[in-house]
């Protein structure tokens, strides 16, 4: 029975001691980290005129006065241009539409334009990966096109070009044709929009 | 002179049988005869007169001091000594100590506690030889001496008991002779003896009151009782000359570890004077031997010395001891221990850590917009530790941080790295990189476990890859010892 007595008592005192260093808890504080993030929609375009293989830096897309081909009998560019369209936003989802705002027309006869005779690409552009087109259309087929954020890219570093060139019969888009002879001469302008929705 | 002449007859015809109880009777008749005629012859023989008698004051027969002790002072007694002489020669009075007032453990008064002078005027004639006082010493020493006619003389002495710091307490007794005995004469000397008996009450001449009767004084950064760090001194009988009181400490405060506390973390100060001059300055604590206290002329007095603590967080944690003792320090006296204290300084294990964030409480990335450039918000972290053990810092988030659709801010948009305020210790991160893992350890002390203080900055970078919403993770910060 005494030694029973003993070995409880050993065990009790062991049992003390050990808890007595288990116990001993080291200090410790929490802290909340809390950020908050505005949300950023915003969208910027940058163009760029391209003759050859020098790029300068336009205000607006204007192919100048058209060359005629006699050879393939349609007018013809020098240039081509490239529109950059950054998407600023860090909405969960979000898309670009590309719209015909005015028609690309004679300024003297609205029905007149040159919304077939206009080639339009997307081109899905990083600053890493090898630019994926998105597609390539007439500028009457471009309109209400929309591209979302995951075709463009889900991250910044991604940005969405688009170029506009005159047709010329040959790898053109989706609906473009060549300005023939049967255009009529003139001024053409028109305006294109290119709206950033979040969502 | 009175000769007595005895005849006895001789019968020779009486039997030897008879002839002895004759005899017999008749020595007895001749015995009782003789000492009649002696006693009758009295009155006609002449004595010599030469004697010597004490007698104590305050009458009987011994010399009382009924109480001695520091508040009662000295204390005189009062002796006459008579001597009738006619003996027509000079004569002269010694005292002898014959046993010293001892008490009854052994302890006898001090040399200088008992002593004598004869009272000027006292005597009719004769030279008194203690006419200054003096103390009573061993050996035959000379009181007075007659006149050449070796007249009948009286005179007074005064003994008195001077107490001091040494005495102890007790009944003391002892005994001394005074002889008379004649010059120049072969009368032989007179011897009359004198008990004293004196009741000392040796209240000590300074106590030294300390908060508990352990005799402890204990020391406590948090939590100092009122009073507990205070040696009262009371210095209860005037010393009658001026003296000081010096305050020694024997080492080091010392821990059960092996470890010494800084001398610079204990200090003292004397107050509540009355009379003479207490220590003033706020003095810390040395090996130095420091006068606390000097009387102006040794009269009674009470102070009071206060001991404190400086910032001893620094120091490591532990029971601090040591020993402080009091000495009297008398001019032209060793010094003498009064008495003496154990000090005890209980410094806590203190192992804290303070985390203050700028923002108050919180950290905080407010109004972040993804077009900004990096915005940053700091943690002060100080840990508080005097274990004594190298100790290191580290944080854990408990999660990534997520807004309230789920959405997970990336940890490459956060960085963390550190600045140092005073910082004895390594910083682990001391410039930007992303906050990848959930748990880090941000700091690892000197060896000394060294308190320390550092900041933590978290950048955040925005992005248009972070999503908008309120974002929130929590962040734990420990301490932990190596």
């Amino acid at each position: 029975m005494r030694r029973l007595i003993f070995v409880f008592v050993c065990a009790v005192v062991l049992l003390g001691v050990f808890c007595a260093g288990w116990c001993q808890t080291n200090p410790s504080q929490t802290v909340d980290m809390t950020a908050q993030i505005q949300s950023e929609n915003s969208i910027s375009v940058s163009i760029q005129k391209v003759v050859g293989s020098v790029w300068t830096t336009a205000s607006s897309v204007d192919f100048g006065a058209l060359s005629f081909d006699p050879t393939n009998n349609i007018f013809t560019a020098g240039c081509y241009y490239s529109v950059d369209v950054g998407v600023n936003s860090n909405a969960a989802n979000w898309t670009v539409t590309h719209t015909i705002n005015k028609n690309i027309a004679l300024t003297t006869d609205a029905t007149k334009t040159l919304n077939d005779n206009i080639n339009v690409t997307f081109v899905k552009h990083s600053d890493s990966l090898t630019p994926v087109t998105l597609g390539k259309y007439s500028l009457t087929k471009s309109n209400n096109k929309v591209y979302s954020k995951a075709n463009i890219g889900a991250s910044s570093g991604y940005w969405l070009r688009i170029y506009y060139g005159i047709a010329t019969g040959t790898d053109d888009g989706d609906g473009a044709v060549p300005v023939t002879s049967e255009k009529p001469a003139g001024t053409y302008s028109g305006q294109i929009k290119v709206t950033l929705t979040a969502n | 002179m009175l000769y007595y002449y005895i005849k006895f007859n001789s019968v020779k015809s009486q039997p030897i049988a008879q002839e002895v109880p004759m005899r017999k009777t008749a020595f007895v008749l001749l015995m009782v005869f003789m000492a009649m005629s002696m006693i009758i012859s009295l009155p006609g023989i002449s004595f010599a007169a030469f004697s010597v008698s004490v007698t104590p004051y305050q009458g009987g027969y011994d010399l009382r001091y009924e109480r001695v002790s520091l508040d009662t002072g000295r204390v005189n007694r009062e002796v006459t000594v008579r001597i009738t002489s006619d003996i027509g020669k000079q004569y002269r009075v010694i005292q002898t100590i014959l046993d010293p007032l001892t008490n009854a453990q052994g302890k006898t008064l001090s040399p200088g506690s008992f002593v004598v002078y004869g009272l000027q005027g006292s005597n009719k004639s004769g030279t008194l030889s203690v006419e200054t006082e003096r103390p009573v010493g061993f050996g035959r020493e000379y009181l007075y001496t007659s006149g050449a006619n070796g007249d009948s003389d009286s005179f007074v002495l005064v003994y008195g008991i001077v107490p001091d710091q040494d005495f102890e307490s007790g009944s003391y007794r002892g005994r001394m002779s005074f002889t008379l005995e004649p010059v120049d004469s072969a009368q032989p000397p007179v011897n009359v003896y004198l008990t004293i008996i004196a009741e000392v009450d040796a209240q000590p001449f300074l106590e030294v009151v300390t908060p508990n009767l352990s005799k402890e004084i204990v020391l406590c950064p948090d939590k100092q009782e009122p009073g507990s760090n205070t040696v009262v001194f009371k210095i209860k009988g005037s010393l009658g000359k001026q003296f000081r009181i010096q305050q020694v400490v024997t080492e080091q405060p010392l821990s059960f570890e092996g470890g010494f506390l800084d001398w610079a973390a204990i200090k003292f100060t004397g107050r509540d004077n009355q009379k003479g001059a207490v220590i003033n300055r706020e003095t810390a604590l040395s090996l130095r031997q420091e006068v606390i206290y000097e009387s102006s002329s040794g009269e009674a007095d009470s102070f009071a010395v206060d001991y404190g603590l400086n910032d001893i967080s620094s120091q490591k944690a532990g029971k601090y001891r040591t020993n402080i003792k009091y000495l009297l320090d008398v001019p032209g006296l060793e010094l003498k221990l009064i008495d003496s204290v154990t000090l005890i300084v209980d410094n806590p294990r203190v192992f804290e850590l303070l985390v203050t964030p700028e923002a108050g409480g919180v950290i905080r990335f407010t109004g972040v917009r993804p077009s900004q450039s990096a915005k940053g918000s700091e943690v002060v972290i100080e840990v508080r530790s005097n274990t004594g053990r190298q100790y290191q810092v580290s944080q854990r988030m408990l999660s990534d941080m997520v807004n309230t659709n789920g959405d997970t801010l990336s940890s490459r948009f956060l960085k963390i790295r550190e600045e140092g305020i005073d910082t004895k210790g390594t910083l682990k991160f001391p410039s930007a990189v992303p906050l990848a893992a959930s748990e880090i350890s941000l700091f690892v002390s000197d060896p000394l476990g060294s308190g320390d203080t550092f900041k933590v900055i978290y950048e955040l970078t925005p992005s248009l890859d972070i999503k908008a919403g309120d974002y929130s993770a929590k962040i734990v910060y420990s301490i932990l010892e190596l």
